[in-house]
């Protein structure tokens, strides 16, 4: 039996996970509806007692692995923004160098820039190319932020350090030539 | 499971073992979840995360 770790940071981990409860829906390992209550809560602020740990088997469990790692005894801010901004992606990689089989897009996270934005949404510049952004899950931005986004949608505001050190990690995969077909511009 | 791989353990060396991945071994960390020999297992980026019964697997291996 996996032991995880208390999530502390629901919110937060959420705002990160969600995306991925779409790929969840179309194996039919998520029910549609179970998805956008969560959604729904995350938005509107309200109680997120949900089986987070179930729904978000892989993510739970990555982010036990990195929390224990680090000497933390909770799923935390830190473990949560460290798997899904920096760790996430590498795993992405370890799978498609093994099993090519999926188009990862909705799996990747990466940092954005706001370059517009207006009552028809808010465009992102990405080192993927230009994204409109869903941005249920903020409140105004405005041009200039620095963002982070999973899949289409933005998970939260992030210091420009961590931007740049995303980009920097984005920046040495090309290098290394690793895998990024699938890649949504 | 989301991007997490299906194999099973064909070694076991402590906390280590190697993963069947359909014909692609790799090594895997089963610190977390201890395996034996045989065992089907959800992989991700080399972490065992999940047993899985045999009647489970190859269900799941036959619809891939």
């Amino acid at each position: 039996m996996f032991k995880t770790l208390p999530i502390k940071d629901r919110e937060l981990f959420l705002k990160y996970a969600i995306p991925c409860g779409e790929v969840l829906v179309d194996r039919g390992e998520l029910k549609q509806r179970l998805l956008d209550k969560m959604k729904g809560s995350v938005i509107d602020q309200k109680n997120l007692d949900y089986d987070i740990e179930n729904v978000f088997k892989v993510a739970t469990r990555m982010c036990t692995i990195l929390g224990a790692n680090m000497g933390k005894s909770e799923i935390d801010e830190e473990v949560i923004r460290k798997y899904f901004l920096h760790e996430h992606e590498k795993a992405i990689q370890w799978r498609m160098q093994i099993k090519p089989d999926v188009v990862p897009e909705r799996c990747r996270v990466y940092p954005g820039r706001v370059v517009s934005e207006d009552n028809k949404g808010v465009l992102i510049s990405t080192p993927l190319g230009r994204v409109v952004a869903k941005t249920d899950f903020m409140d105004r931005l405005k041009t200039g932020d620095w963002v982070s986004m999973h899949y289409s949608q933005i998970a939260e505001k992030i210091p420009k350090k961590e931007a740049d050190s995303m980009i920097n990690e984005f920046k040495e995969r090309l290098e290394k030539k690793y895998i990024i077909t699938g890649i949504t511009k | 499971m989301c991007m997490a791989l299906l194999g099973r353990v064909s070694e076991v060396d402590g906390d280590s073992a190697v993963i069947d991945f359909g014909g692609v071994t790799k090594s895997a960390d089963a610190r977390f979840l201890p395996v034996k020999k045989d065992d089907y297992v959800y992989v991700f980026d080399g972490f065992v995360i999940e047993k899985l019964t045999e009647k489970d697997a190859k269900k799941i291996l036959k619809g891939e």
